[in-house]
């Protein structure tokens, strides 16, 4: 299987929202299979008790190491960047449905959008599409509906063809919170 | 009596919610075609998905085709997949976006693939990476007399592909400039490529249009060439058959000839084009006519197109004199069928 990663991943700000994903990825195959808003909740409980921990610590702050106040820095960031995002998700909520353009990029003679389907993957590489997930084989076109849950998003489209190798596509936040279509340059990597 | 009066409230409600949740459902209708040809298709497999909700049909002689989906609550993607299928023809998938209760008045085209599904894996595989993105190729096969000791095999078909390509390009440059509108797609650069030896036999007509189907070539050419000496000076004789690739209505894949004889000494030298004849320039833009034929069948500035089409022709039919009869015959065939379409247009 192939990943691909359409976020910039130099991105600074986006961060500390991919370090509470990483975190949900990790526990996710460890066997850890919980919701992602129960981690978010139990991170956003330990970064913020750790915060407070560090703020008592440090006062007057002049008096301690910079060790500690990086980790103070740290925790509030984590604590920042999780109350961002589910007010962002509560201001902006994602769509239900996601759609978008495979664009083919390939010269194969037999096209290899015919029978090609797409499925919406969580964190945890679970399904959570519901309905659709067709590709129209003339324009690459797709349109996936799928089950909204608080502090969850689809993280990966899953490309699966029957000449083709299975591509798994990390679908950009930014792209999903705009609601803008997820255009995917489809390059078919044929099955020997 | 409390109890009594439990049930009765619980049917009530019952009665009330029914209607809702009675079934509902969704008509699709359409017609599917032959891409090329527009000719109707029965016998093509019509599925449909509706969310969760799957249905089919079979066309008729006509090529109309019916699927209802019965449903409980209605999906909530407003869209429906359709997926064809019939032998011979490439399977295709379309989604329709529901903006209305019902689908109807849908039109699909289905491509003939037997030709390129006749060709063998190794052949694909050969072939594989020649294939056209464009469609604005023309493969030149090796000529009869290539790799022998004579004069003759010595000129390859890199030079060839080269006058032949600068010919057509000076050709089209001149039409361009006498046309009263130029298709776009004739100024758009195109190529010529060459194919392996073992590639095919030209008198091998179906498996050569196997080729260019596959290969998605704008024609096909090859033939044989020889050394011959004629008023005291030798020349290049060069008997080439081309094969015209793209279909549409009225115009299958069809054989044309071209002969050219061309002074030796002028060869090796920058002006082996001139020496070629105009039959070269005169079927690759009767393959381009065809093509920008075909691809206008779904465009939505057909008539634009097709008029632009029809006033190429004209211009390189000015061209000839009352002597070139077989080459303004061809050109007025395809006319004819350039009018029809624009008749079909509602334009005059």
């Amino acid at each position: 299987m192939k990943d691909i990663d359409l976020e910039n991943p130099f991105s600074v700000i986006d961060l500390p929202r991919k370090m509470v994903e990483a975190l949900e990825s990790v526990l996710s195959s460890a066997g850890i299979d919980v919701p992602a808003i129960f981690i978010q909740i139990l991170l956003l409980v330990i970064s913020a008790v750790l915060a407070f921990v560090l703020f008592k610590k440090n006062q007057p702050f002049c008096r301690k190491g910079i060790v500690s106040l990086l980790g103070l820095t740290a925790c509030c960031l984590l604590v920042v960047s999780i109350l961002f995002n589910w007010v962002m998700e509560l201001v902006q909520p994602f769509p239900d449905k996601v759609s978008g353009h495979l664009i083919r990029q390939d010269r194969l003679p037999d096209n290899p959008l015919v029978g090609t389907r797409v499925s919406l993957l969580d964190i945890r590489k679970n399904e959570i599409s519901l309905e659709g997930g067709r590709v129209d084989s003339d324009e690459g076109y797709f349109g996936v509906y799928y089950q909204k849950r608080f502090g969850d998003r689809p993280y990966y489209l899953l490309v699966t063809s029957p000449v083709c190798k299975q591509q798994r596509i990390k679908i950009p936040l930014s792209r999903l919170r705009a609601r803008s279509p997820i255009d995917v340059d489809y390059v078919c990597e044929v099955n020997r | 009596m409390t109890r009594v009066l439990r049930v009765f409230l619980a049917l009530a409600a019952i009665l009330l919610i029914a209607p809702n949740a009675r079934g509902a459902s969704l008509v699709v209708r359409g017609v599917v075609v032959n891409e090329t040809t527009g000719v109707p298709l029965g016998g093509v497999s019509v599925a449909g998905e509706y969310g969760n909700y799957s249905g089919s049909s079979v066309t008729n002689s006509e090529g109309q085709f019916e699927i209802r989906f019965s449903y409980g609550s209605p999906p909530k993607l407003r869209e429906v997949a359709i997926i064809l299928k019939k032998s011979g023809y490439g399977e295709k998938t379309k989604i329709m976006q529901l903006e209305q209760a019902e689908l109807r008045d849908l039109r699909f085209s289905m491509t003939q693939t037997l030709g390129a599904a006749a060709l063998g894996p190794e052949d694909k595989s050969r072939l594989g990476n020649e294939v056209s993105s464009d469609g604005r190729t023309l493969f030149l096969l090796p000529y009869s007399g290539d790799g022998g000791p004579d004069a003759a095999s010595a000129i390859s078909l890199n030079r060839l592909a080269e006058a032949v390509h600068r010919f057509v390009t000076a050709d089209f440059q001149e039409l361009a400039k006498n046309a009263s509108s130029f298709p776009p797609a004739l100024k758009a650069p195109f190529s010529i490529r060459l194919l392996p030896k073992e590639t095919t036999v030209l008198s091998d007509a179906e498996r050569l249009t196997s080729i260019g189907r596959y290969l998605n070539a704008l024609a096909l050419a090859g033939g044989s060439k020889a050394v011959v000496r004629q008023g005291g000076t030798d020349k290049l004789l060069m008997e080439s058959k081309f094969l015209i690739i793209p279909q549409t209505a009225g115009f299958d894949a069809y054989y044309l000839q071209i002969d050219d004889i061309v002074p030796m000494r002028q060869i090796n030298t920058l002006k082996f084009h001139e020496g070629l004849s105009d039959y070269w320039a005169l079927y690759i833009l009767l393959a381009f006519s065809i093509k920008e034929m075909r691809d206008t069948e779904t465009s939505p500035d057909r008539r634009m197109r097709l008029e632009q089409i029809r006033s190429c022709l004209k211009a390189k039919k000015a061209q000839y004199g009352p002597a070139d009869k077989r080459k303004v015959a061809s050109i007025d065939t395809l006319l004819k069928s350039v009018e029809a379409k624009l008749r079909q247009t509602g334009v005059r």
